[in-house]
């Protein structure tokens, strides 16, 4: 009898050389009391400038309007500490990613206004008890290029490897549905903004829809609709992304007006210039990472305390609140941001560092990645072109849609060091963040079907 | 007799599909009109674009081309150096939606071209006034339209709704409204997409920066697409209009045989030359009528075309297996004879366009090692083949053919010379299976059409081969809001005749050279040099040293080379 099982044990010790294991239970026991459900540090640290995590932000400002989708500041009475400018920067250094760094440096009049750390970040009971478990269940594939076993939260609330991390990105909570209508532009070196288009997004997480069949095979579902400008209008994108990328990869098409047919488009990844990017922005760095993750080495190097930004409730309210126009002339001044409308917090960040692997080819030979340990979709990485030169800066901007218990990451923040331009992408603007299939504001119910790129080229109007 | 090859002309569509599909900034503006309506569940946007542009004739007229009478008045027109182009374009387009399921579009072009402002028709001075195909040497009032304007025409007009059938979902269409199946990028004749709408290669080939959806025309029609199961679909459509595929005319810079004009109202021989003719002859003036041509005769009937398609996801194939039927109505031409004179003249000739031609194609699409693929195989029954110079209307030669084409999409990582570059490739394949009927006119090597048995003089080869390729590097924030880009195109017959009108020749084809910028997502300003290529023989005709024979009559002549700017934004 022993002879048999041996061989049979021996295959599954050979299968888990792919197969990462999750942790031990001894371990995850530390879920829901030293470390959060999702694994954050509950306490603050020693200082006090992170206080301990009591439950989020889950009550609604009174000025918010009950399913308006438009979220008036919950801290707008909040003053900022202190601010860090290139003169004082030194003193800060350790908190200071590369990237602010080097943005205080180039330019004198940069500065990033820190305000009280505010653990906003709430999640459902639902994500959470799914956390603790995918503790002990998760595993990667591929050498952490997939996921198997993981359902609806967290997939490693006690990440061991950059991957994992790096998964606890890609499959951070963001409701099961988000709709918005997203706005780009950019500001270029001689100062003018220029907007490189709106879209009807929708963002769509089977991974988090209990009821999907797909839910184990997709993470995220993205249908992009080009409203601006005007000469794609009619345009749409369809990217599905897998859980486990071994077994299958990222899937791809593109609605073109005119002939009203959809083609395959396996090109919209990677290092492929992100359509409103002005060029300045990759594929995968939507949500500053996104994709398949087979063409670096994920290392993780730990956790720190990082200035990144957060709560900006002021800069979605100048965006959705008053027309994209308007918003865009407030905030999008010469060079970068108006820091009026940006919020910096300390928090604690997991830090990756992404080296090219050999023989593969990316426009950054490397990536530092800074993952907020209360919503790892929000953060910031230091990207590094081929002569290991720093070449852009990119952050998320977050906020917490306290009336539906989500935390929002969506939109992200370019800066080009070497072209000094600027890109905004994905921000929310004319209008509400349509979140979540039910309660007031739900975005639409999509089938399976509806997913479908002969279902795109049937609803094609252009 | 005037054979056809329109595939020179796909080069513009082209970058189109390349930009759109690499997504890096086409001509784009910012303040597109998004209507604002009260009610929540109806959407509405009107847009506009504007183009403009200027063309210069970049090489000098061939005298071998002005000493055929049959070529001189298209290239008598403009010489080297003059404005060829000097044309303003519209197009609006309004949408409108009712709770994202229901809703309708409509759109429509304007033009003007001034460089046409003078509708005199010129020739070589060496004839006359025997040459000039047109009556009086002054443009048709069909020609004048299309060609100068100002003028305008609706495209798009229908309603669309999504229903659910049971528990289908079901997409429709009703009105004038385009659909194009299959994979095709640059071919419109060897897939299964031939003549399922009007082609306007006119606009294509002398509007550089026009639209794809100016350029693949709608025609009334009922469609729909029901959404089976998750990974099969089928769809349908059937038509209420038919409308040809427009072609250049002739007399204008890009037409080539000198009468070729849908509109007709031109002359093959025209009255002094058939004056000339009978007093050559000896005989009696009057004895000889005039050649004319009459344009589009007897048009099809309006309804009657339809076409059926499913298709299929399998998830074994990660891609997608397209299946196709359809019956319709020729849109491109065979060039026929109405009959003959006593003299042995024709007493007219004029375009005949084929009824209840069938054809049967699958189609692929899938990813292959990151390149987005797609290849189709079409059988067409009872097709208009190539026809011989003697044809009588009614007696066209048709048969089967088959047809393939494969296309590749990819896009290259930037490098130390461009930021990053996307191409297409595409090569297709066209083969006679079998000639079905009036063989004899058939102008193929070895039968009755093509006396010469020379595939240089034009004649159908047993099959043929043809090749487009796109590459477009790109290099952004070259200044502050601006990208700079260089479209290259090349389009080709590469081996043989196709036995099709339109198939492709060996040699003919067009290639272009651009520098685009766009400038603030707003504005695009493109400056572009025009080729063609075209394999002719030099003999003499009516006793001067002429062209005396063309592998692809129709086809733009080389010497037309142009250089083009186009500025152009929608607002």
């Amino acid at each position: 009898m022993k002879k048999l099982i041996l061989p049979f044990a021996w295959l599954l010790i050979a299968s888990a050389g792919v197969a990462q294991a999750a942790v031990p239970a001894d371990e995850a026991k530390q879920l829901g009391s030293a470390l959060t459900p999702w694994g954050a540090e509950a306490a603050g640290n020693k200082d006090g400038s992170i206080p301990p995590y009591t439950g989020g932000l889950q009550k609604s400002p009174a000025e918010f309007k009950e399913g308006s989708g438009i979220y008036p500041d919950p801290y707008k009475d909040d003053k900022p500490l202190f601010s860090i400018t290139s003169k004082n920067m030194a003193q800060y250094a350790d908190k200071l990613t590369e990237g602010q760094k080097a943005l205080l440096t180039r330019y004198p009049d940069y500065k990033m206004d820190v305000y009280p750390t505010r653990r906003s970040v709430a999640m459902p009971q639902a994500v959470l008890d799914a956390s603790v478990k995918n503790a002990t269940r998760t595993q990667t594939t591929g050498n952490g290029v997939g996921i198997t076993g993981a359902e609806g939260g967290t997939p490693f609330p006690i990440p061991k490897t950059g991957h994992e991390v790096m998964w606890n990105h890609l499959l951070a909570y963001g409701g099961d549905v988000a709709e918005f209508t997203s706005s780009n532009f950019y500001v270029d070196q001689s100062g003018r903004k220029t907007s490189t288009g709106n879209s009807q997004m929708r963002y769509e997480y089977p991974y988090y829809q209990p009821e999907n069949p797909e839910r184990n095979t997709y993470y995220l579902k993205q249908n992009t609709s080009a409203m601006e400008p005007a000469a794609l209008a009619g345009q749409q994108f369809v990217i599905l992304d897998p859980l486990d990328f071994t077994t299958g990869d990222r899937r791809a098409w593109q609605y073109v007006p005119g002939q009203r047919r959809v083609k395959v488009a396996p090109e919209l990844a990677y290092d492929t210039p992100f359509q409103a990017g002005a060029g300045m922005v990759t594929l995968d760095d939507v949500g500053v990472f996104s994709g398949r993750m087979d063409r670096y080495d994920f290392k993780l190097i730990g956790k720190k305390e990082v200035y990144i930004p957060y709560n900006l409730y002021k800069l979605y309210g100048a965006l959705q609140s008053n027309g994209f126009e308007k918003g865009m002339e407030a905030v999008g001044s010469p060079k970068f941001v108006n820091p009026d409308y940006m919020r910096w917090e300390l928090h604690r960040v997991w830090v990756v560092e992404a080296t090219l692997l050999p023989g593969k080819r990316h426009l950054y030979s490397k990536r530092v990645f800074y993952w907020d340990e209360d919503n790892a979709g929000a953060g910031m990485s230091d990207q590094y072109d081929n002569a290991g030169k720093l070449l852009r800066v990119n952050m998320t901007m977050s906020i917490q849609l306290y009336d539906k218990v989500i935390p929002y990451a969506i939109p992200w923040l370019v800066y080009d060091l070497s072209n000094n331009v600027y890109v905004m992408c994905g921000m929310p603007s004319n209008g509400p963040i349509k979140a979540g299939l039910k309660g007031p504001m739900a975005a639409d119910t999509w089938s399976k079907g509806d997913w479908s790129p002969d279902a795109i080229a049937a609803r094609g109007v252009r | 007799m005037a054979r056809k090859t329109g595939s020179a002309y796909c080069g513009r569509y082209v970058k189109q599909t390349i930009s759109v599909l690499t997504c890096c900034g086409l001509p784009f503006a910012a303040s597109a009109f998004q209507l604002k309506l009260e009610d929540p569940d109806w959407t509405a946007r009107w847009d506009n674009t504007l183009r403009y542009n200027v063309g210069v004739r970049a090489q000098k007229q061939d005298q071998g081309l002005l000493n055929n009478a049959r070529y001189d008045d298209s290239d008598s027109k403009f010489d080297r150096g003059d404005v060829v182009t000097n044309r303003i374009d519209v197009m609006s387009e309004f949408d409108f939606k009712y709770k994202k399921r229901y809703g309708g579009r409509v759109s429509a072009a304007g033009w003007y071209d001034d460089a046409y402002r003078d509708t005199d028709v010129k020739s070589n001075p060496a004839f006359g006034n025997t040459s000039t195909a047109y009556p009086g040497a002054r443009y048709s009032s069909y020609t004048e339209r299309w060609n100068r304007g100002p003028s305008g025409e609706l495209l798009d007009a229908f309603v669309f709704g999504r229903f659910d059938v049971g528990s289908v979902p079901v997409d429709g269409r009703l009105g004038r409204h385009n659909l194009y199946w299959g994979e095709s990028i640059f071919s419109f004749v060897h897939g299964v997409s031939y003549s399922q709408g009007p082609v306007d290669l006119r606009k294509l080939g002398s509007t550089p920066g026009a639209e794809a959806k100016e350029l693949y025309l709608p025609q009334n029609q009922i469609s729909g697409e029901a959404q089976l199961a998750d990974n099969f679909s089928v769809g349908a459509q059937y038509f209420f209009e038919w409308d040809p595929s427009r072609l250049p005319d002739g007399g204008t810079y890009l037409g080539a045989v000198d009468f070729s004009s849908l509109g007709g109202n031109t002359y093959v021989v025209n009255p002094a030359a058939a004056a000339a003719i009978a007093s050559g002859a000896g005989l009696p003036p009057g004895s000889i009528g005039p050649v004319p041509f009459l344009g589009v005769q007897d048009r099809p009937k309006n309804s009657g075309d339809w076409g059926v398609k499913a298709t299929w996801r399998p998830e074994v194939l990660d891609g997608a297996l397209g299946f196709y039927y359809r019956e319709f109505t020729d849109r491109f031409p065979q060039y026929v004879l109405g009959g003959f004179q006593e003299s042995g003249l024709p007493t007219d000739l004029r375009l005949s366009y084929l009824r209840k031609t069938k054809l049967a194609g699958i189609s692929l699409s899938k990813e292959v090692g990151g390149l987005s693929v797609g290849a189709e195989m079409v059988y067409r029954m009872d097709t208009g083949l190539l026809n011989g110079d003697a044809t009588l209307v009614g007696d066209e030669p048709r048969g089967d053919t088959f047809h393939a084409l494969v296309n590749v999409l990819g896009l290259m990582p930037g490098n130390a010379v461009f930021d990053s570059a996307s191409y297409v490739a595409e090569l297709t394949y066209s083969r006679l299976q079998k000639v079905t009927s009036h063989a004899e006119n058939f102008s193929g090597v070895g039968y009755g059409g093509c006396p010469t048995n020379d595939k240089w003089d034009g004649c159908a080869t047993r099959d043929a081969w043809g090749v487009a390729l796109a590459f477009t590097p790109v290099w952004y924030q070259v200044f502050p809001g601006i990208d700079l880009k260089a479209p290259l195109f090349l389009q080709t017959g590469l081996k043989g005749n196709s036995p099709v009108p339109f198939g492709g020749n060996q040699g003919a084809g067009s290639y272009s050279i651009g520098l685009t910028a766009d400038v603030r997502s707003k504005y695009n300003v493109s400056l572009q040099y025009n080729g063609y290529l075209l394999k002719t023989k030099e003999g003499v005709v009516n006793g001067l040293p002429a062209v005396s024979s063309v592998n692809g009559v129709g086809n733009t002549f080389d010497d037309r080379g142009w250089v083009s700017l186009t500025l152009k934004t929608t607002f």
